[in-house]
């Protein structure tokens, strides 16, 4: 093993490999910012650039897309409101706040910092115990997935903001949303109002795009944009990020990293779901809970470890048993087979060098992506300074550009447009657009796993708690939902007192 | 004009779920196995929305009737949501112009009249927004290969 990881190294440094990956980083940042395209597309786009490279350089390079990608989403949520992917949008939640402020360049750095080290840390658990870890993957079954499912939901209960009802709301009507369609065992049209375009179901990317970056530009005719760009451009050179604040979040970027790396390794639930759980714990854990969602610091730096810790554990099952955690990996998993690299427990004795090469080129994907970031963080919080009267054609003319190609369909614009309309309601009404979005995420992993325990266990429900994985779920959940409700009742308290 | 804004909402989603529930049967066709069937999970966010709802307008009435902070009371300001709903207008207009005169007037002209409608003063906001759509339809086009109306 020791030989086939300096035989990796050895491979990994050369000029060839250092600059496509590279150049996957900086395209990976740049598409990762842009709303809509999203990490999926950006690998699927360019992964014909990679038919002419051989397999170290082109595979590094598509990593360098994956990894930089996702920590490009995190750039327009700070910057715009708007995440570039759907595993930045637990980012916005403070970040935005912090850009409000005029402190852009400290969100967007502790972004930087929170996804590098926990795109590192991930990798290293992949060099270190992939196919021991591989192993917990094979325990996840349907019931697990549903309960992890059910978990994800109590996040309701922590980014629902003043009022809890608020947010349960929210969560149900985004969990409606996400039943518009093609019933997942029955194929039976729901609330489809014999639309056709409707059979195929509300896609996710235009329901992100609509209830932020549309949102916004909606928003954007409240504000008053020379108070609102003076006061963000006088604090721009004044935000930094002290070592104090650093040091403060270290902890929670390292628990974060950890948290995405579970949730990375089990296929299918993706770095949304790892971002929302590591803010939710972060803000748990905090003695300032109520700073969270309103520009905290380290709100940005659990999410953001949250959601790229996920990067390096994805590949975990894909490497050991060709199971693609996501789409961007399904994609990966096609340029592996199509570089005569099939993904899974022979490929570790058989294509042993290349395999550890794609790992440490794993980790130095990060390493160049904060330097790469560290450079053009300066030029992004540049945005600062621009009139929202500016930003606002600057928001549409990419995300329709961005939902158009992820979609083809001028349909799936207008959904994004009608989404928007409706999270400028629910701002209004004090209702968060979050729970609504965690709804749509986790309805189809809740709903096709409901009904494949179901089937498994003859309809038998007590499946979910004789499972061990599912019953800690369960009772992860309670004692979740347990600890918001206390904790908001001694908020409360306290503020009467 | 002042509403109280959770009274308002409550009401909405509580007639929101009603109705729904009332249209599911004629919406969803009541197929399935082992107990679950397509209307179940609907079901379960309909009655779950409804039960909310009705919790939440029932506080926010029973709520101290002389509390006028801002997470009850909302103003409207006409003109103001007006002009949210010409933007939204305007947006919905360019969309579905798309296919129709092509990505790059429909955005030429969108960036500028939102411009002009935001009230932009700086000049170089104008050439820089038509500047940005050529710049979009670039990458999108010929650097990535992706296909816009």
């Amino acid at each position: 093993m020791i030989m086939e990881m300096t035989a990796g190294l050895q491979e990994l440094f050369t000029w060839n490999v250092l600059i496509f990956l590279n150049i996957g980083v900086f395209l990976g940042i740049i598409i990762g910012a842009i709303p809509g395209l999203g990490v999926m597309l950006a690998i699927a786009v360019l992964l014909p650039v990679t038919f002419n490279l051989d397999a170290v350089p082109g595979i590094v390079m598509l990593l360098g897309i994956y990894c930089a990608g996702t920590y490009g989403g995190s750039i327009s949520a700070i910057l715009l409101n708007a995440p570039g992917t759907p595993a930045a949008a637990a980012t916005l939640l403070d970040g935005y706040s912090l850009f409000q402020r005029g402190e852009a360049k400290k969100a967007l750095l502790m972004s930087l910092i929170a996804s590098v080290a926990a795109g590192v840390i991930s990798a290293m658990i992949l060099i270190g115990a992939a196919p021991q870890l591989a192993k917990v993957t094979m325990m996840f079954g349907a019931p697990e997935y549903f309960s992890l499912a059910v978990f994800g939901l109590s996040i309701i209960a922590s980014v629902a903001g003043k009022d809890i009802l608020k947010g349960l709301i929210g969560g149900c009507l985004g969990l409606l949303i996400s039943t518009i369609g093609l019933d997942p065992a029955t194929a039976v049209p729901r609330f489809t109002f014999d639309q056709t375009q409707l059979v195929g179901g509300i896609a996710l990317i235009p329901a992100l795009i609509g209830l932020f970056a549309f949102s916004e530009v909606l928003n954007k005719v409240n504000k008053s944009s020379f108070e609102t760009t003076n006061s963000r451009s006088s604090k721009l050179r004044e935000s930094k990020l002290s070592r104090r604040e650093l040091k403060k979040s270290s902890k929670t970027i390292v628990k974060s990293s950890l948290i995405g790396t579970i949730i990375g390794i089990i296929p299918g639930t993706g770095g949304t779901t790892g971002a929302f759980i590591s803010h939710n714990e972060a803000k748990r854990s905090s003695k300032n809970p109520e700073g969270y969602g309103q520009g905290e610091i380290d709100g940005v730096a659990a999410a953001e470890a949250g959601n790229n810790g996920v990067t390096g554990a994805t590949l975990i099952p894909l490497l050991t048993l060709g199971i693609p955690g996501d789409g961007a990996t399904a994609v990966l998993l096609g340029a592996f087979m199509m570089n005569g690299l099939t993904p899974g427990p022979a490929l570790f004795e058989e294509e042993g060098t290349i395999i550890y090469t794609v790992m440490f080129g794993l980790l130095l994907v990060n390493l160049f992506m904060f330097l790469q970031g560290r450079l053009l963080i300066t030029q992004f919080s540049r945005i600062s300074q621009l009139d929202d009267s500016f930003l606002a054609p600057l928001l549409v003319l990419t995300c329709t550009a961005g939902v158009f190609a992820e979609s083809n369909s001028i349909f799936h614009v207008n959904i994004a447009l009608a989404f928007g309309l409706l999270a400028y309601l629910l701002i209004k009404f004090g209702f968060s657009p979050i729970p609504v979005l965690l709804g749509l995420v986790l309805g189809p992993i809740l709903e096709s796993n409901l009904i494949r325990a179901m089937t498994i266990s003859e309809g038998d429900p007590t499946v979910f708690i004789t499972r061990p994985i599912s019953l800690f779920f369960l009772l992860f959940t309670v004692a979740a939902i347990v600890i918001v409700g206390l904790s908001n009742r001694e908020t409360k308290g306290s503020q009467k007192g | 004009m002042v509403i109280n804004k959770n009274i308002v909402s409550g009401v909405f989603f509580v007639m929101l779920s009603i109705g729904l529930l009332i249209l599911l049967p004629f919406q969803i066709e009541n197929k399935g196995t082992q107990g679950l069937s397509a209307r179940t999970l609907p079901s379960a966010a309909l009655g779950l929305m409804l039960v909310f709802s009705l919790l939440f307008l029932i506080k926010s009435i029973t709520k101290n009737k002389q509390d006028t902070s801002a997470d009850v009371e909302l103003t409207i300001y006409w003109r103001k949501e007006l002009k949210v709903l010409g933007l939204f207008a305007l947006i919905g207009l360019y969309i579905s112009s798309l296919p129709f005169i092509g990505y790059l007037p429909a955005s030429f002209l969108m960036s500028v009249i939102v411009l002009w409608y935001l009230k932009a003063k700086n000049k170089w906001y104008y050439a820089a927004a038509i500047a940005l759509v050529v710049v979009i339809y670039y990458v999108f086009t010929v650097l990535l290969n992706i296909q816009l109306p």
